[in-house]
């Protein structure tokens, strides 16, 4: 960009980088001839990446399954959570402080990007996540590792791994969607793109103070799995029960989910 | 207090930038909503869409140097005005540019005050959303040039 006023702006050359994105199967058709390519940036050349490229804190691999991201993440809040344990020793400090503490320093790393990754079909990984937070339920109660994990993990208050998960894309799905009727602002996303996190709103309908929306978790043209209403910002509801606040509700095969706030659920089917 | 005001501003600079059509979806990074795993997001669909095409999608990554220090204040004011935005906005960005200047402290001694012409400041919750506008033509320009790209942007304060 050519400024009269102020200087000229420049790409930094040693930050540019060139990733291939080619998906599960077109990984061998296609990595194979393509990673010899430059492409050509200003007076240099830049080769593509043969392993991962990182943009904006996600570890991206060529086929989009964001496996070695959360090895990534699990593996930094494993260091977190064993430094936690090594300053609050054996005893811990105040399970409820402690479990704060957990929260903020150790699940919020292990779930960063998640939103990209979580399937709630698939559930794979879900495992890693879980072990960690029995052993972060450990550490919150001061329990010894014999314990059995059924008392601690109801007592510690910690969220069940699955749960979490479900409750943060749900959670950045919700954070989407609400942007949908904001007259100021235009149409923000194409929901209508199956086959990635954002794509799973297919429908939404305003009646009578409420936004309910149609979300899909199977491929196009299969009929929709769950239903969601998400209720307004000033509604009763959310003003009586602040933290534990209902907000979607829907069909689910034979019986109905009724999500909440905090991102469990609860079946009567 | 000046950062109070100065995220107020965030806000209906964003929007007025967004009602002008300088900035879309295509900006992310101190905007609601907008933020660094929604564009990661829409990278993700957006490869999603090429392969279910039969295409690959190959991603370019570019970062600007000296981001903020480079923008010109008199060029910016010439695209907010040129894109009719509000008066108000415009006459307050322009005061919030002005009569800058930048003094050094090194071992307690104070050195010379200088006047900063160029450049917005580093650190103020203002100057990803400025140099958004300042840098909307870029993607669009570059979309032109090429066939089949689309352009992602994100701007942030920390770097």
């Amino acid at each position: 960009m050519d400024s009269a006023e102020g200087r000229e702006l420049e790409f930094g050359t040693a930050k540019t980088e060139a990733a291939l994105l080619t998906g599960r199967w077109g990984h061998k058709k296609h990595l194979g001839s393509k990673l010899t390519a430059k492409i050509r940036v200003g007076n240099g050349f830049i080769m593509f990446n043969k392993e991962l490229t990182r943009w904006l804190g996600v570890w991206m691999d060529a086929n989009l399954r964001f496996k070695e991201h959360h090895n990534r993440c699990t593996k930094k809040a494993r260091a977190a959570e064993a430094r936690l344990r090594k300053l609050t020793g054996m005893y811990g400090i105040v399970p409820a402080w402690m479990r704060a503490v957990q929260v903020r320093c150790v699940q919020a790393v292990t779930l960063n990007g998640s939103e990209l990754w979580w399937d709630l079909i698939d559930g794979s990984r879900l495992d890693d996540l879980q072990l960690l937070l029995n052993r972060q339920a450990r550490s919150t109660l001061g329990a010894l590792p014999t314990t059995p994990r059924v008392a601690h993990r109801g007592n510690s208050g910690l969220t069940p791994a699955a749960v979490a998960l479900d409750a943060r894309q749900q959670r950045y799905i919700a954070r989407l969607a609400s942007g949908w009727d904001d007259p100021k602002s235009n149409r923000r996303y194409d929901y209508s793109t199956p086959g990635a996190p954002v794509g799973r709103v297919a429908a939404s309908e305003h009646a009578g103070g409420r936004r309910t929306e149609t979300m899909r978790w199977q491929d196009p043209g299969e009929k929709p799995a769950v239903k969601t209403t998400i209720l307004e910002v000033d509604s009763t509801a959310k003003r009586a029960a602040k933290g534990c606040v209902r907000v979607k509700e829907g069909d689910a095969g034979s019986g109905t989910w009724t999500w909440w706030m905090d991102g469990s659920r609860t079946h009567d089917g | 207090m000046g950062k109070v005001v100065e995220k107020v501003v965030v806000e209906l600079l964003a929007e007025e930038a967004q009602r002008r059509g300088l900035l879309n979806n295509s900006h992310y990074g101190s905007r609601k909503r907008l933020s660094a795993i929604n564009a990661a997001a829409v990278m993700v669909v957006r490869a999603h869409a090429a392969w279910r095409e039969g295409h690959i999608a190959p991603v370019l990554l570019m970062d600007i140097m000296a981001a903020f220090l480079s923008m010109g204040r008199g060029r910016l004011m010439t695209i907010m005005t040129g894109k009719e935005m509000d008066g108000d906005l415009v006459r307050w960005t322009a005061s919030f540019l002005s009569e800058r200047t930048a003094e050094m402290v090194i071992e307690g001694n104070v050195m010379e005050r200088h006047p900063v012409e160029e450049g917005i400041p580093q650190g103020s919750p203002v100057s990803p959303i400025l140099f958004a506008i300042y840098t909307s033509g870029l993607r669009l320009s570059g979309e032109e040039r090429v066939a089949g790209i689309d352009g992602l942007s994100f701007v942030n304060y920390i770097g």
